[in-house]
């Protein structure tokens, strides 16, 4: 089920906050509710992932349980392999096989696992779990809240990426508590601003950016239609993305739960470690907490910085996508925020404004890479945007592109619309309402298209 | 950003609680308003529900205009089909046959989405006169799921009531409801309900076939022909349906002859497989006929005959035309028939 489907902001929704206020004076009922909203929203995509998703969920409490009971660490390091074994078979298998027979040149079988949705944010969210345990820094949580700090649907899917100390004892907290209509405004508020940007721009810039990427497969683009595809992907992958982030924080703020931050206005960084700071900030923290520290971060010499960057930074690329282009994009990032940090070192400030425009080129580069389906579409693109086939051409509906771009730039991010708030009056009530509901209406008109880090 | 600003000190729940009504009541209230219009005005012309609204419709689009054009109590004879059925003139055809002709052809659609039509078709009308299909190679298909091939409504035209209320709320059946407003109060005129249109019309002939690749004829793969047709028996069940009598013809329209699978292929043999058993199935039926003109004729190498490699011209269709016309009027149609161009 999608967020920004009829059939959730209906009747999927409504129902779910009904039956939580109906329950809200039991803190077991009410988390029954939230476990069970949850599992009819996973096993709509498809029920039969309900299994592995429960199962994960279930042996990893079952080992950290028997871990604190046996005073071992084994069976951590045992619910560690499980997850990323997980991982490994239904998202990076058929990956690995191909990248075998690319090295050996014997033609291997493919699996052609069916991909369960949202397998990384759950399986990443378990391991920060057990790492947690290993590190004597996690509780042992009784399995009902343990569960729903998993399954909650709100970020099941696309994240934020919660740790269990942000989320756990959020449970236990009244949600008729003071401040309920603050929490409910506020979650409709967020989750309006998210529907409109996902179905209002986000979707139209995929109409622009798409077609042209499909032809970037087999053919030159010009100038300005490579510079256009560059453009309107890099705003739609930031404003799809965050559009889901907001109706996540909102529809939790609707239950009286705070998810973490994830972004904060990116394309007004002025360096790329800034941009980091404000990018998928849940995954950055992960990347920081659990790989690039443990892999030495930047305490113990140059030589162990460079590694743990480039490391952690290709693990994050591979991550989004089994695919070698997500690798480099994660490289170039790396090599980007070491060059960055050498920069930085050197204690010469660049201008903000050229900073600005460096790191948005870097990143806009890397977007090519992303999103291009092999090496040989995302060379064609950057080579027809540094004029290889010519200088001719134009930017494709740039008041669309120039929407996005004031969006972007100038839209209050998640937490800011939260620590600030909207002018309560009845006019721009009516005008949130008016603008959820056109939301509506446009989604009803056919298959919405899914957010783009469902596939990650 | 206009409609926020920063936090002036602690602002009541009440102020709260009134924002969150205020959102509540609107969204709630001006969905409910609206979509009891949309269902009261009938944009698509359906007829499920009693509306004050003049029949017709304002609808270019074939896959929903058909709602409207094929229920309409003035028609008793309907053309299904794809494209290559579009050009068939159901007022030629009524003229001929005496008759009273609808087009419910859908551009780009398969066997599964034609019989969703055929359906639409039965349930609104008593008696039927004449069924007439342009069938091509989509029917041929060996999927027991005869999946839909584009993007089509069957919501639209479905038995339940409660799927096609489940696919109302939206901004093109508010456009189309405001279209039929607009036919109500006489601004504009509805379209032609015998559903025809003329690709030939504002465009001029131009097709220039590419010279076909040389090289070998694909052999037969395997003596093991798959006979399986799954939309030919669903199609029997529906023509079972129809009153025993009714004439059904089915046409086999032109295609320029280098769209057909390479002589000696096995797609070819099955191909060859699929038409004799539609031939079959016609056959045994009375006053009806079968007419394959998808093959490799004179005039399927005549690119006069075609505005592209797949639809053929208006001299083409009236030469169908006569065809369907002689067998409705009980002639039998010649075994091979051969277009004259």
């Amino acid at each position: 089920m999608l967020f920004q489907s009829q059939g959730f902001a209906l009747i999927f929704l409504p129902l779910a906050v009904a039956s939580y206020y109906l329950a809200a004076r039991s803190a077991a009922a009410r988390q029954y509710v939230l476990i069970a909203a949850s599992l009819v929203f996973y096993g709509w995509w498809d029920a039969r992932f309900i299994i592995l998703l429960v199962g994960q969920i279930s042996a990893s409490w079952l080992l950290a349980w028997t871990a604190a009971r046996i005073g071992r660490n084994w069976p951590l390091y045992a619910g560690l392999v499980l997850n990323l074994a997980s991982l490994a078979t239904f998202k990076y298998l058929d990956f690995l096989l191909a990248s075998l027979q690319a090295l050996i040149g014997i033609d291997l079988p493919r699996a052609h696992i069916l991909l369960p949705i949202g397998i990384s944010f759950f399986s990443f969210q378990l391991i920060s779990y057990l790492v947690d345990r290993l590190r004597d820094d996690a509780p042992i949580y009784p399995f009902r809240p343990f569960a729903l700090f998993v399954l909650l649907f709100p970020h099941l899917i696309a994240g934020p990426i919660v740790r269990h100390n942000e989320l756990v004892p959020q449970f236990a907290l009244d949600p008729l508590r003071p401040g309920l209509w603050q929490r409910i405004g506020t979650g409709l508020v967020l989750f309006t601003i998210g529907f409109a940007k996902k179905v209002l721009v986000a979707d139209k810039l995929a109409g622009l950016a798409d077609p042209l990427f499909g032809r970037a497969a087999h053919e030159w683009l010009s100038f300005g239609d490579a510079w256009t595809a560059a453009l309107a992907f890099s705003f739609q992958l930031f404003l799809d993305f965050s559009a889901y982030t907001e109706m996540a924080i909102g529809i939790a703020l609707l239950f009286g739960l705070l998810l973490p931050e994830n972004f904060r206005r990116p394309y007004l960084s002025t360096s790329l470690r800034d941009f980091w700071r404000r990018w998928h900030i849940s995954l950055s923290n992960f990347i920081r907490d659990y790989l690039y520290i443990p892999l030495g971060g930047s305490r113990n010499g140059p030589v162990v910085y460079v590694f743990a960057t480039l490391v952690a930074m290709a693990i994050c690329g591979l991550w989004h996508g089994a695919g070698w282009t997500y690798v480099a994009w994660g490289v170039w990032h790396g090599l980007g925020l070491i060059t960055c940090h050498a920069w930085q070192a050197l204690r010469r400030p660049l201008p903000a404004v050229a900073g600005w425009a460096i790191t948005m080129l870097f990143v806009l580069v890397g977007w090519v890479l992303f999103r291009a389906a092999d090496f040989t579409t995302a060379t064609t693109m950057l080579a027809a945007m540094a004029g290889a086939a010519g200088w001719g051409g134009s930017l494709h509906n740039v008041g669309l592109l120039a929407i996005a771009a004031a969006i972007s730039a100038l839209l209050p991010s998640a937490y800011e619309i939260i620590e600030r708030r909207p002018i309560l009056s009845p006019a721009v009530a009516t005008a949130f309402a008016v603008l959820a509901g056109f939301c509506v209406l446009e989604v009803g008109r056919g298959p919405p298209l899914t957010f783009i880090y469902f596939r990650f | 950003m206009a409609g926020f600003k920063r936090k002036d000190g602690p602002v009541g729940d009440a102020a709260w609680r009134r924002f969150v009504l205020t959102f509540l009541g609107v969204l709630a209230g001006g969905l409910a308003v609206l979509y009891a219009l949309i269902i009261v005005i009938d944009p698509y012309d359906t007829g499920r529900f009693p509306t004050f609204m003049p029949v017709g419709v304002s609808d270019e689009n074939q896959q929903t205009a058909s709602a409207s054009n094929g229920r309409n109590p003035i028609f008793n004879a309907a053309v299904f089909g794809n494209s290559h059925g579009m050009l068939l003139s159901p007022a030629r055809l009524s003229k001929l046959t005496g008759l009273s002709f609808v087009q419910m052809t859908s551009p780009g659609s398969g066997p599964r989405e034609q019989m969703i039509l055929m359906r639409w078709f039965m349930r609104h009308h008593d008696r039927i006169k004449a069924f007439v299909i342009t069938a091509d190679q989509t029917w041929c298909t060996h999927d027991p799921t005869i999946p839909m091939l584009y993007q089509f409504p069957p919501w639209l035209y479905a038995e339940s009531n409660l799927e096609y209320l489940a696919h109302m709320l939206n901004t093109r059946s508010l456009n189309t409801a405001y279209r039929r407003v607009l036919i109500a109060l006489g601004y504009v005129k509805p379209t032609n309900p015998d559903g025809y249109w003329d690709y030939e019309l504002g465009r001029t002939w131009s097709f220039r076939p590419e010279r076909p690749a040389g090289g070998t004829l694909a052999p037969i793969l395997s003596n093991d022909i798959n006979r399986s047709f799954p939309a030919l028996d669903a199609l029997d069940a529906i023509l079972a349906e129809l009153t025993p009598g009714t004439p059904v013809i089915v046409v086999m329209p032109p295609q320029f002859y280098t769209l057909l699978p390479p002589p000696g292929s096995q797609e070819a043999a099955e191909f060859a497989a699929c038409k004799a058993d539609i031939a079959a199935h016609v056959r045994s039926r009375e006053r009806s006929g079968f007419f394959d003109y998808l093959n490799d004729t004179p005039a399927a190498r005549n690119p006069e005959n075609f505005m592209d490699p797949e639809h053929y011209r208006e001299n083409i269709a009236r030469e169908i035309e006569a065809d369907i016309a002689g067998v409705i009027a009980g002639e039998s149609p010649r075994p091979a028939r051969v277009l004259a161009h």
